[in-house]
């Protein structure tokens, strides 16, 4: 997969932008690693300034760095918020002065995330973060912006729904391979139109097919494709 | 015309389904444009005894009985298959579907080679789901295995006069089940505008074993049909995967 057949298959299902990121899902990324990995992004951000933005990635295991990081990607290189992914817990202290930068920064977290009930699915992720920890952070910080990764994705979705009911600082995004029926339904139900964002997670049918699909409003559609993502990256700049 | 290879009737325990009903799906595929949907009973996955779900199935499509082609769901390892599958006939069923991920059993195990036989013999389609939901997120009663490429490609050696019909899979393009000449996919769960496996697949087997699904009322249909229509590929090649292909399989040209 390249930025560019990203790209057309994007405009082929008529998605405007691309929030990226580009973790590095095993092992403890040093920050040589997640500067390379951030550096390609921005490549990818330079070749289609109109249709791809980026989330900085770090790993919060170092945080002077990843602090360093944040700053140069969001403030200097136009980024528009931090991705984290499985290294550590998102509710583990160490991620605290991630989130005091993102609350400073107005930008947003976005949290790999899911609850897997395999056993042994789970047992490759130990410190993977479920939305149980991610509403204890949001509790911690309710400045903070979160966003859950890939309700489709993730394991048990209904589980994530009810414990994201009353986080109100957490916004879910619907991407991912499944495409269980009543999935955007029962999340609008739970969490309102509001607090969704549309997304791919690289299933590209599946993103684009399971929001127009869904017995919903179409003015909740419209906040799920773009709207509630259009006010989060607007706060930035206020 | 569209014709879905992958549709169910019938209660699933594990999650609330918003179709449930033969009314209900009909109405899912009134919206999605979708003609006839090759269906099974959806219950018979867990009742001890499968064939009580194809006779529910039957009472309950009796009213929508043009926009259904019903599949006879049994277990060869639970007695009386074999006159379940001659009363099958009877009913109306065009073939029949396997799940034995949920009645423990393997496809190459001795009864099912036979039921896999007989019922080719007798000239039905064997459809196979390698999965009829994500383990990631499975009911902690749900224990159900996903299927193994390799374990189809051994049934569909083993009996080379059978028709299978693989739903649910993917990253089959350039694997050697490809090469079993009677084995058929069904295309709900492969990559099509970014990563591009239906169009290696129809390069791979040529598009006459290349068939639409939904996974409706499971899934969202919406999902699979943009993987078709989103294609590149020539409007023929389009309407076989849609439509033709199904009806050949099924005896319905």
């Amino acid at each position: 997969m390249t930025p560019e057949s990203l790209v057309n298959a994007a405009d082929k299902l008529g998605i405007d932008i691309l929030c990226c990121s580009t973790p590095i899902v095993k092992g403890m990324p040093t920050p040589e690693e997640f500067r390379a990995s951030n550096e390609d992004l921005l490549k990818a951000m330079k070749d289609y300034p109109d249709k791809i933005l980026g989330y900085c990635f770090v790993n919060p295991g170092y945080q002077s760095e990843s602090l360093m990081e944040i700053e140069r990607r969001i403030v200097e290189d136009g980024m528009l918020g931090v991705k984290l992914y499985n290294q550590y817990k998102c509710s583990d202290p160490v991620a605290y002065p991630i989130v005091r930068k993102t609350i400073e920064l107005r930008v947003p977290i976005l949290q790999h995330a899911g609850y897997i009930t395999d056993p042994v699915e789970a047992a490759l992720q130990p410190n993977l973060s479920n939305a149980y920890d991610i509403a204890y952070l949001a509790s911690l910080f309710p400045e903070a912006i979160i966003i859950e990764a890939h309700l489709g994705g993730g394991g048990d979705w209904e589980w994530a729904l009810k414990n994201l009911r009353k986080a109100r600082n957490v916004y879910l995004d619907t991407s991912g391979s499944v495409v269980d029926a009543g999935m955007i339904e029962k999340a609008v139900r739970y969490l309102g139109a509001e607090r969704l964002l549309f997304g791919t997670d690289l299933s590209m049918e599946e993103g684009v097919g399971k929001i127009l699909d869904a017995d919903i409003a179409e003015g909740d559609k419209q906040l799920i494709f773009g709207e509630n993502m259009k006010q989060i990256l607007e706060r930035r700049a206020r | 015309m569209i014709i879905d290879f992958n549709a169910y009737v019938g209660q699933w325990p594990f999650r609330r389904l918003p179709a449930r009903t033969a009314d209900e799906v009909v109405s899912l595929m009134d919206r999605h444009g979708i003609d006839l949907s090759v269906v099974s009973s959806l219950s018979s996955a867990l009742y001890i005894d499968s064939h009580e779900g194809n006779i529910e199935l039957i009472e309950e499509i009796e009213q929508n009985r043009k926009r259904f082609i019903p599949l006879a769901v049994l277990n060869p390892k639970y007695p009386g298959w074999e006159s379940d599958l001659d009363g099958c006939i009877g009913y109306g069923f065009k073939g029949i579907r396997l799940y034995p991920q949920y009645h423990n059993y393997a496809l190459t195990d001795d009864e099912c080679l036979k039921l896999v036989s007989r019922a080719s013999e007798m000239g039905l389609a064997v459809s196979v789901p390698v999965r009829l939901r994500d383990g990631r997120g499975r009911h902690w009663m749900d224990s159900a295995r996903d299927l193994k490429l390799s374990e189809v490609e051994q049934l569909a050696k083993r009996i080379p006069s059978s028709r299978i019909v693989l739903l649910e899979s993917r990253d089959v393009a350039n694997t050697p089940i490809t090469e079993c000449q009677n084995v058929y996919f069904e295309t709900s769960r492969m990559t099509s505008v970014l990563g591009g496996e239906v169009t290696k697949l129809i390069q791979s087997v040529g598009a006459s074993r290349i068939v639409f699904g939904s996974g409706m009322p499971l899934k969202y249909a919406l999902p699979a049909l943009l993987k078709i229509t989103l294609l590149d590929e020539p409007k023929e090649v389009k309407d076989r995967i849609l439509c033709s292909n199904a009806s050949s399989l099924l005896g319905l040209d």
